[in-house]
C-alpha cells in the first residue's frame, strides 16, 4: 500500500473516473461510486461529494449514463445509474486520451530531468 | 397511477394523455438524502459515534448542499423536458405508425374515408383558392387601401357616371385626394402602319387616372394636364402591347402610332401587369375642354381616387358631399340632387361577385361537415368492430388516454392521407375552375394554389380529423369492459347507434340545404334562359366596324361604306337581312340622355326622363328579329335633312304614352341642343343588359339622321352562321383594304356569355349539391346496414316467431325513414333560414320557392328510400336457424 497523502482531482477527470466506476458493474447509485473510486485508489484521491451528484445528472443528460429509482442495500430508495452504450464509447475515447496525455506529459518532464 | 381521483370530465380525460413524474426537487432531494444518511450510518457503525455528530459530519463531507442542489435541480428540469419531448416524438412515431398499419389492414374502410375526405378537404382549399385570390387578396396596386372608385347618385338613382365639368370641379377643389382620375369605357380604334389594319383597344382617361392606381411608367411619362387640351395626341401604351408591336423598343417614346388613320405621339410605357380594371392596348386622354365635354348634363366619367394617406372614406366623402351641395347651387338646372359618391375600389371590382362566391364558400363548408358525419360515422361502425380489441387493451392496462390517443392519432392518420390526395384535388380543381369560369370573376387567371391554400388544406384536415375522430374516441374509450368481452365483439351500446343516428339527420339537413341552394339557382337559371330576348339570336351574326374619322370624313362616306357592305352581304348565300346600329343589346352598356314629350315635360326640370339611345339602320329591327308592333319602320326616306323621325320600343310607349297611340307624337330629345322628332314606329322591348334585366325605354334614331363612325353590324341568315363569320373579314376588305372588322361572333354565343355568370354559379352549387346527396345516401345506407348486422338476432326471433318479411321490412325502412324524415324537417327550417342570403343571386324565383322545396324534399326522401332498400332486403332475408346459432 502505497502512504502517499491525497491528491485533488484534476479538473475533467471526474467523468472519466465515474464512468470507469459505472462501467465495473451493472449499475451503482452515487454513493457507491465514491465509495469504488476510494477504494480502486487506495483513499489516495480526494473528490468533493457533493461534486458528484450534478456530474452524474451531467453525465445522464449527455446519455453516457441512464438512471432509473430502486431501493439499496440498506433498504433506502436511491437513483442508480447504468452505462449506455454511448457512454461506453466515451469512456473508452477519455480513456485513451488520458492515456496519451499522461504518457506525453511523463515524456516532457522525463527530457526535462535529463538536461 | 394513485388510487382515487377526481371524475373524468371530457376535458380531463384528453389531457390525462401523459403520465406526470414525481416533481423534480423531490426527486434531487431524495437522491442527496439517501448520500448523506448513507454516509451518516457507515460513520455510526464505524466511527461509533451519535447519530447527530455523524449527520453533521457527513453532510460536512457532502459539501455546499444548497449549492449542489440548486445545480441539480436547474439540469434535472432541462433533463426531464428534453426526455418528455423525445419520448412523446417517439411515441407519436409509433402511434402513426400503429394507425397505418391498422388502415392498411381494412383498405375498403381507409379508401372511402380517405376518398371521401380527399372530396371536401380539395373542394374546400380550391373553392377557398379563388375566394381568396378573388375576394381577399388586395388588388395589384401599391398602397391599394387607398384607392377608391367614384360614381354619381341623382334622386333615387345609383351608379351613374360623371360628367367632365363636374370632374374637373371635384378634381380642383377635393383635398382628400392625392391623385382624382377619370375613365371611360374602352373604345376600338383602328391601328394601321403595321401588318394588316387591325383594331385594337384603347382607354380614354383624364390626366391623374393612370398615377391614381400608384404604378410609375416604365418610360416616359403618363398624361398631365396638357394633354388634356383639344388636339393633344399621345398615347401610353400598355407593357403587352409595346412588347407585341415595338418588341420592347427602349427608345419607344417618342415614336407615331396611327389609330384611325391619325398620328398619335407614344409618351409612356406603363410597367408589365397594369391595368386600369378591363383590357387596354393604349391610354389616350380625353379633351376635356371641348365639345360635349364641356356639357355639365353630359355624364360619361367614372373615377379613380387615391386618398391621401390619413385621409378616410368618410372625410373625402364628407368633402365631396360640401363640393356637390356648392354646384348644385351653382348649377341648379343640371346638378340638382347630383352628388359624386365614393366606395373602396375593391368593393367595387370585387362586389358583384362577393356574394356568389360566398355561398358557393359556404356550400363546400357544408360539404365538409357531411364529410366529416360520413367519416364519423364510418370510424364509429369500425370502433364497434373494434370494440373487443380496445376493451383487450384497457384490460391489459392501457389508459383511457392512449386509447383515446391511438384513435385521434387514427383520424388524424386518415386526415393526413385525405390532406394530400385533397390537395391533389384542388389542384385539378383550380385548374377545372380557372378553365370552366366564363371570364367573369375579376382576377381568375392570378388564380392558383399558393402557401395559403395549402395551410387553409392543412388546417381543415387537422380539424376535420379532429371533428370526426372525436366522437368515435371517445366513445371507443368509454367501454363497458366486462359487456363488450362478454358479447364477444357483436354488442354495442345503443349510444353509438344513436350518436349515428344523429349524424345521419345532419347529414340529411345539411344535403337539403345545399340541394335547396341548387334548386333554386338551376331553377333560376332555367327561369333565366327561357326569357325572350326580345330578338332573335339563332342565325344572328354580329361585328364592330369602327370607321376613322379620318378617312370617313362625312356621315355620306360612313352611310355609303355601310350600303356597299350592305349590298355585299345580301348577295351571300342565306343572308336575308343586314342591320347597323351603335350599339348591340347584350354587348356592353349603352348611351342614354333626356328626353321630354313637348307640353308634358320640360327639358332641364324634373319632369324630364331618361330612356335608351340608339341609332338603327333601315334594316336594323328585321335583321334582329325585333317586331314592328304600331307604325312603320325607317325608311330611304328618313335621310339627312328630312324631318327627325324616331321610333320607341314597347316598354317606352308603356311608361311614356300608356293610354294613347305613340305614333305621330312630338318628343323632344336633349342631344346637347334639344331635337324635336316625331315618332314613327313602336318596336318590341329588348333586353339590352342581360336577360335578368327588364328591358329599358328606348328610342331608335335613323342611323342616317344620325350616323355613328363606331357601329355594330348584325347579319340575319338563315345559312350556316360559321360561313358568314368565316367570309366577313375578307368582304369588308375588298371594299376598303384599310378598314379591319372586329369581335366578329355569332349572337348565340353573345347570349351564352351573358348568362355564364349564373350558369357558372348553377353549375358548381349543383356539384356540390350531387356531392352532398351521394354522400348523405352512403350514410343512411352505412347506418342501416350496421343496424340491420347489429340487430340480425333480434330480427332472426321475430322471423322465427312468426314475423312477416314485409313487416321486417317495414321495421327496416321505417328506421331510415325516420332519420330522413328528421334530416328533411331540420334541413328545410334551415334552408328557410338561410336562402335569403342568396336572393341577389336568384331570378324569377323566391328564396323560399315552394316548389323547389318540395321537389328537393321529395328528390331526398326517393334516394333516402332507395338507401333504405338493401339493408332492409338483407334483413328480410336472414335466415332465423343461422342467426340464432351463431350465439
Amino acid at each position: 500500500m502505497s502512504m502517499t497523502p491525497p491528491v485533488e482531482i484534476l479538473p475533467g477527470t471526474l467523468e472519466l473516473l465515474v464512468m470507469k466506476a459505472v462501467a465495473s458493474v451493472e449499475s451503482m447509485h452515487g454513493f457507491d461510486i465514491l465509495r469504488w473510486l476510494r477504494d480502486a485508489t487506495d483513499e489516495a484521491l480526494i473528490v468533493e461529494e457533493g461534486s458528484l451528484y450534478p456530474a452524474l445528472h451531467r453525465m445522464e443528460r449527455r446519455g453516457w449514463l441512464d438512471s432509473e429509482w430502486g431501493v439499496s442495500e440498506r433498504g433506502k430508495r436511491a437513483k442508480y445509474y447504468r452505462l449506455t452504450g454511448a457512454g461506453r464509447q466515451e469512456l473508452s475515447r477519455q480513456e485513451t486520451g488520458w492515456l496519451r496525455y499522461v504518457d506525453v506529459v511523463g515524456r516532457v518532464l522525463a527530457a526535462g530531468s535529463e538536461g | 397511477m394513485n388510487g382515487s381521483r377526481p371524475p373524468d370530465g371530457l376535458v380531463r380525460r384528453l389531457f390525462r394523455i401523459f403520465e406526470r413524474p414525481p416533481s423534480v426537487p423531490d426527486a434531487v432531494e431524495l437522491e442527496i438524502r439517501h448520500h448523506i444518511e448513507t454516509r451518516a450510518e457507515l460513520l455510526v457503525e464505524t466511527e461509533g459515534v451519535s447519530e447527530d455528530e455523524a449527520l453533521r459530519e457527513a453532510e460536512r463531507r457532502f459539501g455546499d448542499v444548497a449549492r449542489v442542489r440548486r445545480e441539480m435541480e436547474g439540469g434535472e428540469h432541462r433533463h426531464r423536458r428534453a426526455r418528455e419531448r423525445s419520448r412523446v416524438a417517439r411515441q407519436t412515431v409509433d402511434d402513426v405508425r400503429f394507425a397505418l398499419r391498422a388502415l392498411r389492414k381494412s383498405p375498403g374502410f381507409a379508401g372511402v374515408a380517405v376518398l371521401t375526405l380527399a372530396l371536401g378537404i380539395g373542394l374546400n382549399t380550391a373553392i377557398f383558392s379563388v375566394v381568396k385570390g378573388v375576394l381577399l387578396d388586395p388588388l395589384p396596386y401599391p398602397d391599394a387601401g387607398r384607392l377608391v372608385w367614384g360614381e354619381s347618385e341623382f334622386g333615387a338613382s345609383r351608379g351613374a357616371a360623371v360628367s367632365p365639368p363636374d370632374y374637373l370641379d371635384y378634381r380642383e377643389s377635393a383635398t382628400s385626394f392625392e391623385y382624382l382620375g377619370g375613365r371611360r369605357g374602352g373604345g376600338s380604334y383602328t391601328l394601321t402602319g403595321f401588318d394588316a389594319p387591325e383594331i385594337v383597344r384603347g382607354q380614354s382617361v383624364t390626366a391623374e387616372l393612370l398615377d391614381a392606381f400608384g404604378r410609375v411608367p416604365l418610360l416616359g411619362r403618363s398624361f398631365t394636364r396638357d394633354d388634356e387640351l383639344e388636339g393633344a395626341r399621345a398615347v401610353v401604351l400598355s407593357h403587352a402591347f409595346w412588347q407585341s408591336r415595338f418588341g420592347g423598343d427602349p427608345d419607344v417614346v417618342g415614336r407615331t402610332l396611327s389609330l384611325d388613320d391619325e398620328p398619335w405621339e407614344v409618351v409612356g410605357v406603363m410597367p408589365a401587369g397594369f391595368a386600369t380594371l378591363g383590357e387596354a392596348d393604349f391610354w389616350r386622354p380625353i379633351p376635356l375642354h371641348t365639345g360635349s365635354n364641356l356639357v355639365r348634363r353630359f355624364h360619361n366619367l367614372r373615377l379613380v381616387g387615391r386618398l391621401r394617406p390619413g385621409v378616410t372614406l368618410e372625410g373625402a366623402q364628407a368633402e365631396l358631399d360640401l363640393i356637390a351641395a356648392r354646384l348644385e347651387r351653382e348649377y341648379p338646372e343640371s346638378n340638382a340632387t347630383w352628388r359624386l359618391v365614393i366606395q373602396p375600389l375593391r368593393e367595387f371590382v370585387v362586389g358583384p361577385v362577393r356574394t356568389g362566391l360566398e355561398i358557393l364558400w359556404g356550400a363546400v363548408a357544408l360539404v365538409l361537415l357531411i364529410v366529416c358525419a360520413n367519416v364519423a360515422n364510418l370510424l364509429l361502425a369500425r370502433g364497434t368492430g373494434r370494440r373487443t380489441e380496445i376493451a383487450v387493451r384497457t384490460a391489459l392496462g392501457a389508459s383511457r388516454g392512449r386509447i383515446v390517443r391511438l384513435l385521434l392519432t387514427e383520424s388524424l392518420a386518415l386526415a393526413g392521407l385525405g390532406c394530400v390526395a385533397g390537395v391533389g384535388l384542388a389542384v385539378l380543381g383550380v385548374r377545372l375552375l380557372r378553365a370552366i369560369e366564363p371570364g367573369t370573376l375579376p382576377r381568375i387567371e392570378q388564380i392558383g394554389l399558393d402557401g395559403w391554400g395549402l395551410a387553409f388544406a392543412i388546417g381543415v384536415s387537422l380539424l376535420t380529423g379532429l371533428v370526426f375522430g372525436l366522437l368515435p374516441a371517445l366513445a371507443a374509450a368509454r367501454p363497458d369492459l366486462t359487456r363488450a368481452l362478454k358479447a364477444g365483439g357483436r354488442g354495442g351500446s345503443g349510444v353509438s347507434g344513436r350518436v349515428r343516428g344523429a349524424l345521419v339527420v345532419g347529414e340529411v339537413a345539411l344535403s337539403f340545404v345545399l340541394l335547396i341552394g341548387a334548386g333554386l339557382l338551376l331553377r333560376s337559371f332555367a327561369r333565366l334562359v327561357s326569357v325572350d330576348p326580345g330578338f332573335r339570336t339563332e342565325g344572328a351574326v354580329t361585328a364592330s366596324l369602327s370607321l376613322p374619322a379620318a378617312r370617313f370624313e362625312g356621315e355620306a362616306d360612313v352611310l355609303s361604306f355601310d350600303e356597299a357592305l350592305e349590298t355585299r352581304l345580301e348577295a351571300f348565300p342565306g343572308v336575308s337581312a343586314v342591320g347597323f346600329t351603335s350599339q348591340l343589346p347584350l354587348a356592353g352598356p349603352g348611351n342614354d340622355t333626356y328626353m321630354a314629350v313637348p307640353g308634358r315635360h320640360q327639358l332641364g326640370t324634373e319632369t324630364q326622363f331618361n330612356a335608351q339611345i340608339r341609332s338603327a339602320s333601315r334594316g336594323f329591327f328585321e335583321a334582329m328579329g325585333i317586331p314592328l308592333l304600331r307604325g312603320r319602320a325607317f325608311t330611304e326616306a328618313d335621310r339627312a335633312g328630312a324631318p327627325p323621325v324616331v321610333i320607341v320600343n314597347r316598354p317606352f310607349v308603356e311608361t311614356i304614352f300608356p293610354d294613347e297611340d305613340p305614333v305621330g307624337r312630338r318628343l323632344l330629345i336633349d342631344l346637347g341642343e334639344p331635337l324635336e322628332t316625331e315618332v314613327i314606329g313602336v318596336v318590341g322591348g329588348v333586353h339590352e343588359f342581360g336577360l335578368g334585366d327588364p328591358p329599358p325605354m328606348t328610342a331608335y334614331f335613323p342611323l342616317a339622321q344620325a350616323t355613328v363612325w363606331n357601329q355594330q353590324v348584325v347579319i340575319r341568315t338563315s345559312g350556316d352562321p360559321a360561313s358568314v363569320v368565316a367570309a366577313l373579314p375578307e368582304l369588308v376588305g375588298r371594299i376598303d383594304p384599310l378598314q379591319p372588322v372586329g369581335s366578329v361572333a355569332t349572337y348565340e354565343s353573345l347570349l351564352g356569355r351573358s348568362v355564364a355568370r349564373p350558369r357558372f354559379q348553377a353549375l358548381l352549387l349543383g356539384l356540390f349539391a350531387a356531392v352532398a346527396l351521394t354522400l348523405a345516401v352512403v350514410g343512411i345506407y352505412g347506418v342501416l346496414s350496421y343496424l340491420v348486422a347489429r340487430r340480425s338476432r333480434e330480427v332472426g326471433i321475430r322471423i322465427a316467431l312468426g314475423a312477416t318479411r314485409p313487416r321486417v321490412i317495414g321495421l327496416i325502412v321505417r328506421r331510415g325513414l325516420g332519420l330522413a324524415g328528421a334530416g328533411l324537417a331540420i334541413g328545410a327550417l334551415a334552408a328557410l333560414g338561410l336562402t335569403r342570403f342568396m336572393e341577389s343571386l336568384l331570378y324569377g324565383v323566391t328564396a323560399t320557392d315552394g316548389w323547389t322545396f318540395a321537389g328537393v324534399a321529395a328528390l331526398l326522401g326517393l334516394t333516402s328510400l332507395a338507401a333504405c332498400y338493401l339493408p332492409a332486403r338483407r334483413a328480410a332475408g336472414v335466415d332465423p336457424t343461422t342467426t340464432l346459432r351463431q350465439e
